[in-house]
């Protein structure tokens, strides 16, 4: 007999819920769009062959995005439990499927460890930009934030402040937070993306992300877009089945799954029309700058705004607050995965669930703080073939296990969704998650760390 | 005490003790990693005197190497003149100076090639620019006994002005050129590598671009 939250005597109000669709939507949002839109996203599209990387992009977020991302929101409403809970109780305690949900709780608590750390470094950077301390030397300060004491120091800041809005509970912190920084970001982003249209060889930062360039398009162009497009809304490590786990009975998740969808790859196009053109215009879109990552936002878009003058601290500080926002916000929905198991399941208070799971999550991340290599590989593209296996074991279940996973994908909305969903999760969906998973297994892993063992004869 | 209390408990315990262990343990220097980049080699034309006297007249031209680097802590150029007249005919020998200037403008290197009046052919010089740096160190640091990899470290914190990414120039002044006729063409090429260090001990690879 599988217990429910109200029957192992959780307290209603320690589970919490969203006051407004607005404010699920804004946390859900907050949650995908992370610092993957701004440096990951527009250096992807420039080197898959620009508006051709989108095309593919936006095709592959129709065929294997969107269903997944319907898929955890339908699993999350359903069971109205954390991943382990909601595949415990959908399955009547099938133990293969309480151990997806254990992969799902531990992936997002080990990302989030490391992940506080590059929040806490863009903090840093938000701070250093008020006063333009970064200016002089962008490269040497980037050393100096990215392990070592500063890197530990804004590392407790950063999780401090998520266990702190996690523990004040889901409308009164996880909403009332996204509903403050949401629009901010929105708003500043935009006023960055316009300012730097207006500097003076802006221009070929455009073409670099939005020049159609088909003889780019490859299969690792496919297998990039199509991460991106998983990624990207937070799929695969079980922050969107959490959060829809709040959601109202009445609502519609298709229609608000797209919602979530159309604005998080608004921001990531939104990301490339601040970063590119900004880099461009003084001559720095080259050599590392180019390929994106941490060096292009934190050397080469720090030096960009040193080259600002005046401008430069009033955009730098925009830049990294708005940046800072989207990692929060995605740092909360993270954290929020394992606060929400030890609440459902262990019936502690949420208090003390994320003052557990904070201590839990800042231990992990001590030995990225101090050691840039350990980071490196935390960090590193490995994790993408775990949340493609995530994601895989998400269709399969709605597409082949969860009874009546129609009806509540088309509670609250359009009639027929559900059906063309499941039908996607049974076929189209699995067998492009099982291609990208063998390739990323082979590319990201194997490659990477097992170059010398010819274990396919690939 | 419940569970949860005591999990609490050993990660609060986990979190101060690795905090500290963190802090104390930490050498940020003690291990950084370069990588080591070469950039193309390229023929490029040293402009030639006109009409110039027979005797006293320069020529000079500069050479923009481009190292999209930060922490450039060692560049080793190979800088090859080649002139265009043999068998030459000079009434002096010719003195070729070469100038190398890193991307704050400042002079790091300095080296002459010299042609006898009748002698042709290319030569080349080298220039180990760490050894300038390391030769430039303050005495008031300078008096560790550091090992070579120890320099490097502590002088790509220490050159500040380095660390922009930015052109490496080299400029050369010939003086005596070729006077029968009253011109002589130099051809200039320069290859080398750059040694940098990225971020806090982190590999990172890639060909620059970019040449003489």
């Amino acid at each position: 007999m599988v217990k429910t939250q109200a029957a192992m005597g959780t307290p209603e109000g320690e589970r919490g819920a969203w006051s407004s669709r607005t404010g699920f939507i804004l946390a859900a949002v907050g949650s995908a769009v992370g610092l993957g839109n701004i440096w990951r996203f527009p250096f992807s599209a420039a080197e898959g062959g620009g508006a051709a990387f989108i095309f593919i992009y936006l095709v592959l977020l129709l065929l294997i995005g969107l269903p997944i991302m319907f898929a955890e929101l339908a699993i999350g409403r359903k069971a109205r439990l954390n991943p382990i809970g909601s595949f415990r109780k959908l399955t009547e305690g099938n133990r293969l499927w309480v151990g997806a949900g254990v992969l799902f709780v531990g992936v997002s608590l080990f990302i989030i460890s490391w992940y506080s750390v590059i929040a806490g470094w863009v903090m840093r950077y938000a701070f250093g930009s008020v006063v333009g301390s970064y200016f002089d030397d962008p490269a040497g300060y980037f050393t100096d934030v990215q392990t070592g004491m500063d890197a530990l120091g804004y590392h407790i800041v950063v999780m401090v402040l998520t266990a702190s809005a996690l523990a004040i509970g889901v409308s009164k912190g996880i909403e009332r937070v996204a509903t403050i920084m949401m629009p901010i970001l929105f708003t500043l982003a935009v006023f960055i993306a316009v300012y730097v249209g207006f500097l003076s060889g802006s221009g070929e930062g455009y073409s670099f992300m939005f020049a159609p360039d088909f003889s780019e398009v490859d299969g690792s162009t496919v297998r990039s877009a199509a991460g991106q497009a998983l990624f990207s809304l937070s799929l695969g490590q079980g922050a969107i089945l959490t959060y829809a786990s709040y959601l109202d009975k009445k609502e519609s998740l298709t229609t608000n799954g797209t919602i979530i969808s159309i604005a998080d790859t608004g921001v990531a196009i939104l990301g490339g029309l601040m970063v590119l053109p900004a880099l461009a215009a003084f001559g720095l879109l080259t050599g590392e700058n180019a390929q994106g990552g941490a060096g292009a936002l934190f050397i080469g878009l720090a030096n960009a705004f040193s080259n600002m003058g005046i401008a430069g601290y009033f955009v730098g500080t925009a830049f990294f607050v708005s940046l800072f926002f989207a990692a929060f916000t995605s740092a909360i929905s993270l954290l929020e995965v394992s606060v929400s198991f030890v609440v459902d399941q262990w019936n502690v208070p949420r208090k003390k669930a994320a003052l557990l799971m904070g201590l839990i999550a800042y231990s992990g991340g001590i030995i990225a703080a101090v050691d840039g290599e350990i980071m490196g590989f935390m960090s590193g593209s490995w994790t993408d073939a775990i949340l493609i296996l995530g994601a895989l074991l998400i269709s399969i279940f709605v597409g082949y296990v969860m009874k009546d996973a129609i009806d509540e994908l088309d509670r609250g909305g359009i009639r027929g969704v559900g059906r063309i969903t499941i039908a996607m999760t049974r076929t189209v969906v699995p067998i492009i998650l099982i291609v990208l998973l063998v390739l990323a297994i082979k590319v990201e892993i194997v490659d990477q760390y097992f170059a010398s063992i010819d274990l396919f004869g690939w | 005490m419940e569970t949860v209390d005591t999990l609490i408990i050993v990660f609060a315990v986990i979190a101060v003790v690795g905090s500290a262990a963190g802090a104390f343990l930490y050498d940020p220097p003690a291990s950084p990693k370069d990588f080591v980049v070469t950039f193309t080699e390229e023929e490029h034309d040293v402009a030639s005197e006109e009409s110039g006297s027979v005797s006293g007249s320069t020529i000079s031209d500069t050479v923009d190497v481009p190292v999209p680097m930060p922490n450039v802590t060692a560049l080793e150029l190979t800088v090859t003149m080649s002139p265009s007249n043999s068998p030459p005919v000079r009434a002096n020998p010719a003195n070729a100076v070469i100038i190398v200037k890193d991307p704050a403008g400042s002079e790091v290197g300095r080296k002459t090639i010299t042609w006898a009046s009748t002698e042709s052919g290319a030569k080349s010089v080298d220039f180990d620019i760490a050894q300038q740096y390391l030769a430039g160190l303050p005495d008031s640091v300078d008096t560790r006994n550091l090992t070579a990899e120890e320099a490097e470290t502590w002088a790509a914190g220490e050159f500040t002005n380095r660390t922009a990414t930015g052109i490496w120039r080299v400029t050369v002044q010939i003086s005596n050129p070729g006077t029968v006729p009253n011109e002589e063409t130099f051809a200039i090429s320069v290859s080398g590598t750059a040694t940098h260090y990225h971020g806090q001990a982190r590999l990172e690879t890639g060909p620059i671009s970019g040449a003489a």
